[in-house]
């Protein structure tokens, strides 16, 4: 055989040609001559296919992007998808049913009552049945807060698209009548069980035949026009009610689906909407709340005039005057095709009912979808009106009052950072559901629900575009639009009102420039900034707090108009004012504008100059913003940017301690982490979701205790954030660690017995009962025990302390020292009856699980009468928590399994397993025990199939603890 | 041991049902529980329950199988033995999806095999799965194997690292990367088919 030319493939070379390829001269000719090569190569074939299989298996082909994965369903492809969500023809892989599927995300700005109140109606409408309603089958919570409703597949057309069948005008007018008759009939059931539409439109409503079907009950989020205004204002507000338009939530209720039943309808027969919706979000309000509707017959002349008349009464602006209920449109339908007079006409307008309607109304009602915004707003507009005053006419910012105006300022700040928790863009309901919040004060603002009070006019319109502007754009994605508006009109009012400089006016020049940077128009911003500065330094002097954030925002308007030099003159103005204010309440505008000078050093190529800077901005920002802030991000990414453009800069060594890598490589490695960061946890304690953002922490954590030390009560923030995010991920030790670090340092600040110490040893010492390390838990309850002891007489409360020795005592039972743990159960128990009584869920629940502790020294006949008496008292009282009682149940049947009844203890024993074995973390200690039970009552049966299952699933169990998906 | 392992993990189901028959042998029915326990899991979560109501069909299905089995009502002329089984766990699925939390599963009388297309190719996928992840455990405990090649290994062909971080990250050059992937998926591929055969062999 001749020698092959040249050499052998490299592995690589042969994958290379293996994977697709294009095979290099040199691999082509060399494959041809060489068998071994060859070989490898048809091997390498055979790897990829296999490989190939194995991703699928992985799930590493699987793309995120694409369609959601419901277990139990196969989506077959999109229906339709608009702002609400995506709607997906799915089958039922169980029952080979065709099905839609509308995912979609709950709204995260509303209270838990009002959540509450949404998944209770989502939940009575997923039962409403009737022919002309989708059926729900179910809804489901599908991982990433998204819902996914799955309903009957209506193979039908939407309203609009929709013709009747008739060979005459008149007989289609009848058929039109007749599918508008079986709307509102479906509506008024809705009704009738307390569910409202409040989104209705053509689109949701498909027709298929003659059979009208309304899609989206409960599903249309809290606060109706928010929804349908505010947060898609480029739609249709054109189906809103004037009460929904003008943003009183609390007057949305079935009258609402009466006036928008009334435009679709007005919609299909004259192929126009009753009013011309076009303009701004202020001039659609106006015109829904107040033009009258062109009379239908001016449109279209062959409208019967009852007809007419019907429409306009369930278009009247006046709630009152429109039907009272959709039956009632439906009845004037009904008697409009059997010829009969029409009620519409009897000029019986809105004498109707009006006690009926305050209570529907009290009955139906739905609040707003953004309270929290509405109240943290409110108490900031006292604030900020009080602020500009005082300032103007005092000129003493040092104050006590501006002190205290500037703190709850900051709360207000911290709060609203807090609510709006994400900025991330893959969360686009986040930035919806603010929109629907601030929508409807706009909405309220401009249609001069303030008019009367005039500063809580202006403060409010200052107050909330100071609060997106502060917030950077992330959060305030699409509400700029309305501020500026808003501050436009505002400034109008001003200088209308005040003749020349007026802090007022001041106040509104900047905001309106900080508005215009972030919809990323600085020239047009900094002509207002200028004025604004020019206003701020006459009237309140070169060196006031409010002068300084106006040099800074000029600052960053020149910074974005590619003026570095002048950025850095106002930059520097900024900072030397800051400088002398005290430092905690400045500590962000200062790191704002350290960053940016430090970044534009940074660009000029002078590390030496941006080092410092960098830096000083970075640990300003750790001190006061949370892992998930964008700024936080920036300073990480320019620190990062700076080590790679200098390596011998003071951070690298910071750096690759969280980040081990080159210093070139560090601005990838950090920039891959800032992501994860921002993303929420997924996961809750039930079940772990692997979001990498432990791991992540981890290294930002590593950061911060370079920079600070390890003991800084800086880091105390992230640790709290890692505790939350391991247990999201179901990480126990990475918690453990995290809690632990946590006391420490609160040990080391406030001392071994301070209070503040508790809330991090306690879920320490949870962690580590429920993982294995008993021991250390007890250690540490008897810490908690300590420390409560420590607490002067006059503030202790002995069930608290009873508790702390309640979990001292169970944390010595799942280590097994019961003999130690009994007399300390007899300690909490005793406290616990003296101050609850001896019919207490609490004391049943004490007696309950101490009787483990008496199995387990022997004493069975106490332990038999404990747990006997725990339950008994348990199942009688309705406060019993349902996990209390099955507690008392376990420890009930694990007794009489040690007493060796078996046949009383396997039907408590099962009832327990079926109803509590999801709550118990796989790692606990109990969930162990429950199996061990298990395996005695079948052991005890000679059962060597149910013992071996049984044993199975203690592997099983314990394998997954560590590694839930995957491999 | 990772041999005596291998070669249990290896034992084709009819030698398996065999075993069976003798209602003490322990190994037998702990062989069955290891096989088919991780499949069932999956199958219940693909056709829409969380992971511990699955853990707990899991459990439901081979006790009743095991019953089943015991009380000779297993006919082997009716179906596969994986047939029977997936008919089982269709079922207990089925019924946990119904209640929306587990009961008793009162079968009165046992389900029919079943060969539901559809069904079959997530149980086949299952199957695979679980083979897949028993085959990596039998290859992680091979002498022979150490931790930089399999780590490369997975790193590359598993997580989808780019192979030149993978060799930074263990400490390896591209062309070893390539090597240790290439070694450790033939190695899979012998230790698969393996498991398959012995898996399937009542086809």
């Amino acid at each position: 055989m001749p020698p092959a030319p040249g050499t052998c493939l490299t592995q690589e070379e042969i994958e290379r040609v293996a994977s697709g390829e294009p095979a290099t001269p040199h691999a082509a000719s060399h494959i041809a001559d060489c068998d071994q090569c060859r070989s490898r190569l048809a091997d390498a074939n055979e790897d990829v296919h296999f490989m190939g299989r194995v991703r699928e298996l992985t799930g590493l082909n699987r793309d995120p992007e694409a369609t959601p994965w419901i277990p139990g369903y196969r989506i077959l492809g999109v229906l339709n998808s608009g702002s609400q969500g995506v709607v997906y023809r799915a089958v039922q892989e169980s029952t080979a049913r065709v099905v839609a599927v509308k995912v979609l995300s709950p709204d995260p700005s509303a209270s838990t009552r009002q959540r509450f109140r949404a998944e209770r109606e989502a939940e009575i409408a997923a039962r409403l049945r009737h022919p002309n309603i989708v059926t729900v089958y179910e809804s489901r919570t599908i991982g990433d807060g998204l819902i996914a409703h799955v309903m009957e597949f209506v193979d039908g057309v939407a309203l609009d698209a929709w013709t009747p069948e008739g060979d005459t005008p008149a007989v289609r007018l009848r058929n039109t009548i007749r599918v508008f008759i079986d709307i509102s009939a479906a509506i008024h059931h809705a009704h009738l069980n307390g569910v409202i539409h409040r989104d209705l439109k053509p689109d949701n409503i498909l027709v298929s035949g003659n059979r009208p079907v309304v899609l989206d009950f409960g599903i249309a989020k809290a606060g109706g026009i928010g929804a349908t205004m505010t947060g898609e204002f480029a739609g249709t507000p054109a189906y809103a009610s004037p009460e929904q338009a003008l943003g009183h939530p609390d007057e949305v209720d079935a009258l609402t689906d009466v006036y928008a039943l009334g435009v679709i309808l007005y919609q299909y027969l004259c192929g126009t909407l009753p009013y011309k919706v076009e303009g701004s979000i202020f001039d659609i309000a106006q015109i829904i709340a107040h033009t009258p509707p062109v009379p239908p017959r001016h449109i279209n002349p062959a409208i019967p005039a009852d007809l007419e008349a019907i429409i306009l009464r369930a278009l009247r602006k006046n709630r009152l005057a429109r039907y009272q209920s959709a039956a009632g449109l439906a009845r004037d339908l009904e008697r409009f095709l059997a010829g009969a007079p029409v009620d519409a006409r009897s000029g019986s307008g809105w004498y109707v009912l009006k006690k009926a309607v305050t209570l529907n109304r009290r009955r139906l009602a739905f609040v707003g979808a953004a309270i929290l915004l509405l109240t943290a707003a409110l108490i900031a507009v006292i604030i900020s009106s009080g602020k500009a005053r005082d300032a103007a006419q005092l000129a003493e910012l040092e104050s006590a009052q501006a002190h205290h105006d500037r703190v709850r300022f900051r709360a207000v700040t911290e709060l609203l950072r807090n609510a709006l928790p994400s900025s991330d863009p893959t969360r686009p309901e986040i930035a919806r559901a603010v929109n629907s919040g601030l929508g409807n004060l706009y909405l309220r603002l401009e249609t001069g629900e303030f008019t009367d009070e005039p500063e809580l006019d202006q403060a409010l319109r200052l107050l909330w575009s100071g609060v997106y502007t502060s917030l950077g754009p992330g959060k305030s994605t699409g509400l700029v639009e309305y501020a500026e508006v808003s501050l436009r009109n505002a400034l109008v009012t001003h200088r209308a009102t005040h003749e020349g400089d007026h802090p007022d006016t001041a106040a509104t020049l900047h905001q309106l420039a900080g508005v215009l940077l972030v919809r990323k128009r600085p020239a047009e911003a900094e002509g207002f900034c200028r004025e604004a500065l020019q206003m701020r330094t006459t009237l309140l002097g070169k060196n006031s707090a409010d002068t300084a954030d106006t040099h800074a925002l000029l600052a960053r308007i020149l910074f974005a108009l590619d003026r570095p030099t002048h950025a850095m003159t106002e930059a520097s103005a900024a900072l030397a004012i800051y400088d002398q204010l005290p430092s905690s309440e400045v500590e962000l505008p200062i790191a704002s504008m350290k960053a940016m000078r430090g970044r534009i050093a940074l660009n000029a190529g002078d590390t030496r100059t941006a080092g410092p800077l960098i830096r000083e901005a970075l640990v300003l920002r750790i001190h006061n913003l949370s892992a998930r802030e964008p700024e936080l991000h920036a300073s990480l990414s320019d620190a990062a940017d700076l080590c790679a453009a200098d390596p011998q800069s003071d951070l690298v060594k910071h750096f690759v301690r969280a980040w081990p890598v080159s210093p070139a490589e560090l601005p990838s490695a950090v920039r891959a982490d800032l992501p994860v960061l921002a993303s929420p946890d997924r996961g809750d304690s039930m079940i772990g979701v692997a979001t990498g953002r432990t791991a992540s922490l981890d290294r930002l954590i590593t950061l911060e205790i370079e920079l600070l030390g390890p003991d800084h009560p800086v880091l105390i923030r992230t640790l709290l954030t890692q505790m939350r995010a391991a247990e999201a991920e179901r990480l126990s030790q990475a918690k453990l660690k995290a809690a632990l670090h946590a006391s420490d340092i609160l040990t080391k600040r406030y001392g071994e017995k301070n209070q503040r110490v508790l809330v991090c040893l306690e879920e320490a010492a949870l962690v580590l009962a429920h993982t294995g390390g008993q021991d250390k838990a007890i250690e540490l309850a008897r810490r908690i025990c300590d420390i409560y002891d420590a607490i002067p007489n006059s503030a202790k409360d002995p069930l608290v302390r009873a508790n702390a020795d309640r979990h001292l005592a169970w944390y010595l039972t799942l280590a097994g020292r019961h003999a130690e743990a009994l007399p300390i159960w007899q300690h909490a128990l005793d406290a616990f009856r003296a101050g609850l009584g001896n019919e207490h869920h609490v004391v049943a629940l004490t007696q309950g699980v101490m009787s483990l502790s008496l199995v387990g020294v022997g004493r069975t006949q106490e332990a038999d009468e404990y747990s006997r008496v725990a339950l008994g008292v348990a199942e009688k009282l309705p406060t019993t928590a349902a996990d209390q009682l099955f507690f008392i149940r376990w420890a009930r049947a694990h007794v009489l399994t040690r007493l060796g009844r078996h046949d009383d203890a396997y039907p408590l024993l099962l009832n327990v397993w079926e109803h509590y074995y999801k709550y118990f973390d796989p790692d606990f200690a109990w969930r162990r025990e429950l199996i061990d039970d298990m395996l005695q009552i079948a052991e005890a049966k000679n059962d060597t199939p149910a013992t071996t299952l049984w044993r199975g699933r203690i592997e099983e169990t314990s394998e997954r603890g560590e590694e839930e998906r995957g491999f | 041991m990772a041999s005596a392992e291998a070669v249990s993990a290896t034992r084709t189901t009819t030698k398996l049902l065999d075993a069976l028959r003798d209602h003490s042998n322990a190994p037998a029915w702990q062989q069955i529980d290891t096989r088919y326990r991780p499949v069932i899991r999956g199958l219940a979560i693909r056709l829409g329950l969380n992971a511990s109501d699955a853990e707990e069909v899991a459990q439901q299905a081979l006790t009743e199988f095991v019953t089943a089995y015991r009380d000779g009502r297993y006919d082997r002329n009716k179906g596969r033995l994986s047939s029977w089984i997936l008919g089982i766990a269709h079922h207990t699925t089925l019924h946990m999806l119904r209640r929306g939390r587990s009961q008793p599963t009162a079968m009165d009388t046992l389900p029919e095999p079943s060969d539901d297309p559809s069904l079959r190719a997530i149980w086949s996928d299952e199957r695979d799965r679980s083979i897949l992840s028993k085959a990596l455990e039998l290859i992680r405990a091979e002498s022979g194997v150490d931790e930089r090649t399999m780590l490369a290994f997975e790193l590359v062909a598993l997580r989808g690292v780019p192979t030149a971080e993978a060799g930074h990250q263990c400490g390896m050059s591209s062309e070893q990367v390539y090597v240790a992937k290439s070694r450790i998926t033939k190695r899979l591929r012998q230790v698969v088919t393996q498991l398959t055969e012995a898996f399937e062999e009542d086809v």
